[in-house]
């Protein structure tokens, strides 16, 4: 459960990352604001899951 | 029936969660197709202010959830802060609110189902739309009526089943859908008026209702205080990446089955949504259905699982409506009907059957354009032809704003006058200073929160011939109301009665099992009593 809980979470980094990657490349311009907040959300709350998933593992052992 | 049983604690830290994401994860499979339907090129815009908005509230519901652990949320919140007469006002918002969430996502759980049944369902057939939605709120009566534990145990699973279908979605549509030049193209071409983005933003905030269903979850929360919010942070996040996500996709995406217009131009996704209220209501489906690949299989579960998520958020409309009440009775703000528990299911059985009558009520006015041709031409007058569902949104986005605004105002009063009470969680960013020789902390997101939320109020009342005349209309009968029970009872009609709140806070955090907090919170007072005898 904790493994699929953890390949779940890498999977909002890599989708944060190839919305980051995708609308980066028309530059940081009006338009593509939201974008870039949404790639940094994404990447935001995949790691900061993944930290709380570690963290449940290390104390089950 | 008896007044003496209590509330059980059945929800777990997933139950807490689901609670919340069932109210609010459902939100975007309405707000999405209305927020289109208004802001056009601005959508993403319009979701990333109301968005932020939603941020400060949820931090806000969180800290006072998990400091006053006790079904009513929003309601019980401004009571303490800011004493009886607002806390009524802010009760009956929410009331409202979760009144026409009852009635909206009963609703718009038709209108998904309609995306797989459209002989059936569809507004062609305005009737059998009717008569689905009035059984579907009268089974939700009826379940709430049996008990809690019973759909939490559904509605995790359920909310579990949408996490990884919402993602999944956004996965492939910005893999194979989504072109960046696009979205600019969208936001050059089709950017709103002033007027639109106002209509727009202020629909927007309807994506974000239902963190109120954590805190009314609270009360049957095992260690509300730890758990609240862990859960809450979590949930609001992956709510605003839905919301930005699905705006920024449906403005930027390639069709995978082009649409095209009565001159056979292709057009863009967005373009489905102004002036079709049955495209309006299931939005999430009609986007799922055009990402290559994944949308093969989408165009068949995503209607289901969406009538299924609305139908769960309608049930959080029944269940939230008759806490709040239950809630508001305690606190003699309504009359003791609405505290009355079930002697054998445990659950407040009035209250849940006078919400969902008013939720009937509710549904007949919004329907009443579609089923009588008189009924259509007034409506047409007065309020420039909105649909039923623009009807129920006006409403809900009144009923937020308002409630909303208030706990602000009592977050900030509660950090002033009532720093003894323990904060496992606090917002950041406050700055320190003293009141009444107490160390407080005045929080500044409050105020930034207060603005964002007050400006959606606005939008709501300027752009909504509803909300302006049915919202403040719903205010002036409430208060009303309360004037009338409260000269009855013969209690103060402007000035709070007398409350024990010290007392009150024990028995919250005992009730709870937060005995830590417990002994904290005596402590404080402790020493606070300490500090007043030696000042004088």
């Amino acid at each position: 459960m904790i493994r699929l809980r953890t390949g779940f979470y890498f999977l909002y980094v890599a989708l944060g990352t190839i919305i980051l990657v995708r609308v980066l490349s028309f530059g940081v311009r009006f338009e593509t604001i939201t974008g870039i907040v949404l790639g940094i959300l994404l990447i935001a709350l995949g790691i900061y899951r993944l930290f709380q998933v570690t963290r449940v593992r290390t104390s089950k052992r | 029936m008896s007044s003496n049983p209590q509330l059980r604690r059945a929800v777990t830290p997933w139950g807490s969660f689901s609670w919340g994401y069932s109210d609010v994860g459902a939100d975007i499979f309405i707000g999405l197709g209305l927020v289109l339907a208004y802001a056009a090129g601005a959508s993403n815009f319009a979701f990333l202010f109301a968005g932020l908005v939603y941020v400060c509230i949820g931090l806000a519901y969180t800290e006072l959830a998990a400091a006053y652990p006790v079904a009513g949320g929003g309601q019980y919140f401004v009571l303490r802060g800011l004493g009886d007469l607002f806390g009524f006002i802010a009760g009956w918002a929410v009331l409202l609110d979760f009144t026409i969430d009852i009635t909206l996502f009963a609703w718009s759980s038709v209108d998904y189902m309609s995306q797989l049944l459209p002989a059936v369902l569809a507004s062609v057939h305005p009737w059998s739309h009717f008569l689905v939605v009035l059984g579907l709120i009268g089974l939700l009566c009826l379940l709430n009526v049996i008990g809690v534990r019973e759909s939490t145990a559904f509605q995790g699973s359920v909310a579990a089943v949408d996490v990884l279908s919402e993602t999944l979605i956004l996965c492939f549509g910005f893999l194979f859908a989504f072109q960046p030049q696009i979205l600019i193209h969208t936001m050059h071409v089709s950017w709103p008026s002033m007027f639109g983005l106002m209509q727009g933003t202020s629909l927007a905030i309807v994506s974000f209702v239902g963190l109120e269903s954590i805190s009314q979850a609270a009360q049957e929360t095992q260690r509300p205080a730890s758990v609240i919010p862990r859960t809450s942070v979590v949930l609001i996040l992956t709510i605003l990446i839905y919301a930005v996500g699905y705006s920024n996709l449906a403005l930027g995406m390639q069709m995978w089955h082009p649409v095209h217009d009565a001159h056979g131009h292709a057009i863009a996704f967005w373009q489905l949504f102004p002036g079709n209220g049955d495209n309006q209501g299931k939005a999430v489906a009609l986007l799922s259905a055009q990402i290559p690949y994944y949308g093969l299989l989408a165009q068949f579960y995503v209607p289901i699982l969406g009538a299924i998520l609305l139908l769960i958020s309608a049930n959080s409309g029944v269940f939230g409506s008759s806490r709040i009440a239950y809630s508001m009775s305690t606190s003699k703000l309504l009359p003791s009907v609405f505290q009355r528990i079930h002697a054998r299911f445990r659950t407040p059985a009035a209250s849940i059957l006078t919400f969902c009558g008013l939720a009937v009520v509710v549904l007949i006015f919004a329907a009443l354009p579609q089923l009588d041709h008189g009924a259509r031409a007034v409506y047409q007058r007065l309020f420039h032809g909105e649909d039923g569902i623009t009807f129920l949104g006006d409403l809900y986005a009144f009923g937020a704003a308002t409630s909303y605004s208030f706990v602000f105002v009592a977050l900030v009063a509660l950090r002033l006058f009532d720093p003894m009470t323990p904060r496992k969680f606090k917002i950041p960013f406050n700055i320190p200073m003293r009141v009444r020789g107490e160390r407080v902390e005045f929080p500044i997101i409050a105020v930034i929160g207060f603005i964002g939320i007050f400006s959606i109020l606005v939008f709501t009342l300027i752009t909504h011939d509803i909300g302006r005349v049915a919202g403040p209309g719903w205010l002036i009968l409430g208060v009303f109301l309360y004037f009338l029970y409260r000269r009855n009872k013969k209690l103060p009609l402007f000035r709070s009665q007398p409350h024990d709140w010290r007392t009150a806070q024990t028995s919250i955090l005992k009730n709870a099992g937060e005995l830590e907090l417990m002994d904290e919170y005596h402590a404080n007072l402790r020493a606070s009593d300490e500090r007043k005898r030696a000042l004088r």
